[in-house]
C-alpha cells in the first residue's frame, strides 16, 4: 500500500477537471483539497514547503502518464 | 559537453552517484532548525529499460525522506499488472560534486524499490538518461553518458 494514497485517489479523481485547465503543470494537494496549481515541479515543492513545512503533502504533474516501466534482474 | 564512462562488468554498467535531500526540502529543515542528513554514495545500474529511476527503499530512510507523490509501475514480477508505488523528491548528482563533472538533477522524483543482495541500489533510468547521450562500445566494454 502506497504512504499517500488518499492524496493518489483524489488526484485520479481530479484529473480529468485538471488536465482540461493545467496539463502540465504540477498540482499541490494537502489536507485532500487542492491547494496550489504551479507552473514547475520546483516551485510546486517550493511553494509546498514554505507554505506546510514538513507536513504531509503530494505534488504530481497533472499528466496522463503511463504505467512506469522497470525491467531488471 | 562532459563524459562519464564505466565499465561493462558482469552486472551491467554501474555508475557512483549521490543520492540527497532536495534544495526545497533542504531550506525547510534549515528553516525548522533541523539537521540535513548528508548525501549518499549508491551504485545505480545503468537501465535503458526503466522509464524511472529507482533507488532502493533503505536509501529514503537513511536520508529520512518522506514521499511527495505516487505512480503506478510494472515489472518482470508483477506480470504485466501495474502497481502503485510511493514516489521521493531526491536531488542526484553524477560525477562527483565540486568536480568539472558534476551533473546535479533537482528535484528528480525516484520510485523505491528492493535492491536487497544486489550488486547495485537502483537503476538509472531514461528519466536521466533522456537528458544526455549514451553510448556503448561492445570492443572495450565500455559505456559513456555525454551531457551539457
Amino acid at each position: 500500500m502506497i504512504t499517500l494514497e488518499r492524496e493518489y485517489r483524489l488526484f485520479q479523481e481530479m484529473l480529468p477537471d485538471l488536465m482540461s485547465r493545467a496539463a502540465g503543470k504540477y498540482v499541490v494537494i494537502h489536507d485532500a483539497e487542492i491547494a496550489r496549481i504551479c507552473d514547475t515541479h520546483k516551485a510546486a515543492l517550493d511553494w509546498a514547503y514554505d507554505t506546510f513545512g514538513l507536513d504531509r503533502f503530494f505534488v504530481k504533474e497533472i499528466t496522463e502518464e503511463k504505467p512506469v516501466m522497470h525491467f531488471h534482474r | 559537453m562532459r563524459h562519464l564512462t564505466v565499465d561493462v562488468l558482469a552486472p551491467g554498467a554501474l555508475i557512483a552517484v549521490e543520492i540527497g535531500v532536495g534544495e526545497s526540502l533542504r531550506r525547510a529543515l534549515i528553516r525548522e532548525g533541523k539537521p540535513v542528513p548528508p548525501a549518499v554514495q549508491i551504485d545505480l545500474l545503468i537501465d535503458t529499460g526503466a522509464s524511472r529511476t529507482s533507488v532502493d527503499t533503505s536509501v529514503m530512510r537513511t536520508l529520512g525522506l518522506e514521499p511527495r507523490s505516487a505512480t503506478e509501475y510494472t515489472d518482470f514480477s508483477s506480470k504485466g499488472l501495474s502497481k502503485q508505488t510511493d514516489v521521493y523528491v531526491v536531488e542526484l548528482v553524477l560525477g562527483g560534486v565540486g568536480t568539472g563533472n558534476t551533473w546535479r538533477h533537482d528535484p528528480l522524483e525516484v520510485l523505491t524499490e528492493s535492491f536487497l543482495n544486489l550488486p547495485h541500489q537502483g537503476l538509472l533510468g531514461r528519466d536521466v538518461i533522456n537528458r544526455g547521450q549514451l553510448s556503448y562500445n561492445g570492443a572495450t566494454r565500455k559505456c559513456t553518458l555525454s551531457y551539457t
